[in-house]
Formats: structure tokens, sequence, C-alpha cells
């Protein structure tokens, strides 16, 4: 008596498919970026002379060690944030001014303007302060 | 008496675990990462966690530590900067602008920056960062 064969299995090879995967995951990992941007939103007004109430101005500088000046005494960050905080929710059109002087870097600036953003809102304006008027 | 062997496995079965993880990998890159186009210098992004997420259609201007601007990786001056930017305005009514600055950069370079858009009818200008790296 002849027994029936068992069925063969239907063999795809696989090789081929593994060597494209392997080319479209290189692909996908050298072309994807995975930082997610964040942005801090800064108004661009017309540039020119600002007049405000000294009384109700704050200019914080950055110098050149990336340390930071409120109205020319070094403090911490944090001490000006207490200094600065009652005197905005006490005098709403408070301004301050953000001064970087040559040779601070952009990340000293960024960190003054995200804490000041918090409660300044849009009373925050840059400029170069009075010794940096040379050119970089 | 004398067992038969174990019938040795095929070669395309041990590597089906591989292409499984291979594949999973395939999909998690395709679906989280986001395309970038090669910018024309590094950037180290600026550190800090805010509540805005970056616009991914705007104009940006990418700023180098040694304080060169490029917009669609295309290096430029700033005056060539401005004038791309008041070309975007008249034909697109571009009212905000992105700028991604390295965080080493001279920070006087993005005040003269400021003040060169502060002519133009640009209304506000987003500064870039990057969550803890």
């Amino acid at each position: 008596m002849q027994l029936p064969h068992p069925a063969k299995k239907s063999l795809v090879n696989l090789t081929p498919l593994i060597d494209v995967v392997f080319i479209l995951l290189i692909f996908f990992m050298l072309v994807s970026n995975f930082i997610r941007w964040h942005a801090i939103e800064l108004s661009v007004g017309e540039t020119g002379e600002i007049v405000v109430n000294p009384l109700s101005l704050s200019i914080v500088t950055i110098n050149s060690n990336s340390h930071y000046l409120l109205d020319r005494q070094v403090m911490s960050l944090d001490e000006i944030i207490s200094t600065l905080k009652p005197k905005v929710i006490n005098q709403p059109d408070h301004s301050i001014i953000i001064q970087p002087e040559k040779g601070s870097n952009v990340q000293a600036m960024v960190d003054i303007l995200k804490l000041l953003k918090e409660f300044a809102g849009d009373n925050i304006s840059i400029t170069r302060s009075s010794n940096s008027t040379d050119n970089l | 008496m004398k067992l038969a062997a174990d019938k040795p496995k095929q070669d395309h079965e041990n590597l089906l675990p591989l292409v499984n993880v291979v594949f999973l990998l395939l999909v998690f890159f395709m679906v989280t990462g986001a395309f970038s186009s090669p910018e024309p210098f590094s950037i180290e992004p600026v550190i800090a966690e805010t509540d805005t997420v970056a616009e991914p259609k705007t104009v940006t201007i990418i700023m180098s530590s040694k304080g060169e601007f490029a917009i669609d990786n295309e290096i430029m001056s700033i005056d060539q900067v401005i004038y791309e930017v008041e070309s975007y305005i008249n034909n697109n009514s571009l009212k905000k602008l992105q700028l991604k600055s390295d965080a080493e950069a001279e920070a006087l370079h993005v005040v003269e920056l400021l003040e060169r858009l502060g002519k133009t009818d640009i209304e506000a200008i987003h500064i870039l960062t990057s969550a803890k790296p």
C-alpha cells in the first residue's frame, strides 16, 4: 500500500526580504530626527529709543562670563526672579530689558528669558548694552 | 534501540525572531522619527523646555556657533537673510519666523538679527529650544 506523501511546505526565501528590511531600517535610522523643538516667542517691534519711567524699568545684564547682573549687581537667576517677580506683579507695566554683553552666549540669554517670560510676558526687550555697540 | 535524531531546524526558521525584531525597529523608526534635511552646520541646541512647540513649516533661520546664518541650507550673510525675509514677507505675507541658534553662539548676534528684523514687517520670532538632552 502506498501512503500519501506529506504535503511539502512551500518555503519562501527570506534572505532578500531581510536585506531590504535592513536597508530600510538603516535608512530610517539615519534620516530620523528625534529632537522635539520647543519655542520661546519674542515680539519683534520697531527699533528705536524707548521712553520708560526709570522707576518701572529693570535691566538684566549678562556679562562675558555668562553671569547675571540686575541693575549692575551680580545675582543668581533665582535672586533675579525673586526680586523682579513682586515688582512685575505690583506694577504690571514694569519693563525688563535684557542686555547681553560681548562674550555672553545664547544659552545664558534664553535661560533668563524663559524664566522672565513666565511672569513678565511681553514686557521684556532685548537690546545691546551701551558698551557693546561696537561691531562683533 | 536506536532513536532517530531530531531533525535539525532549517536555517530560515532560526532567522524568524531576528526578522521580527528588525521589523519592529523599522516600524518604530518610521512612526516616531521625523524627516529632517541635513543642516549646513552642526547645531548644539539651546536647552529650555517650554509649553510652545515649534511649527514645522515656518521659515527657519539657522545660526551657527560662529554667527553664520543660513536659510534653507544656504549659508548667507545677515544682509542676505534680511533680503530673503523681506521677499518671504512680500510673497507669503510672513509674520513669524523661527531662529534655530547654537547654544554657544554669541548672544549679540541674536540681538543684531532682532534689530535688523525690527525694521521689517516681522511681528515675532520664535527661538527654538530643545528639552533636556
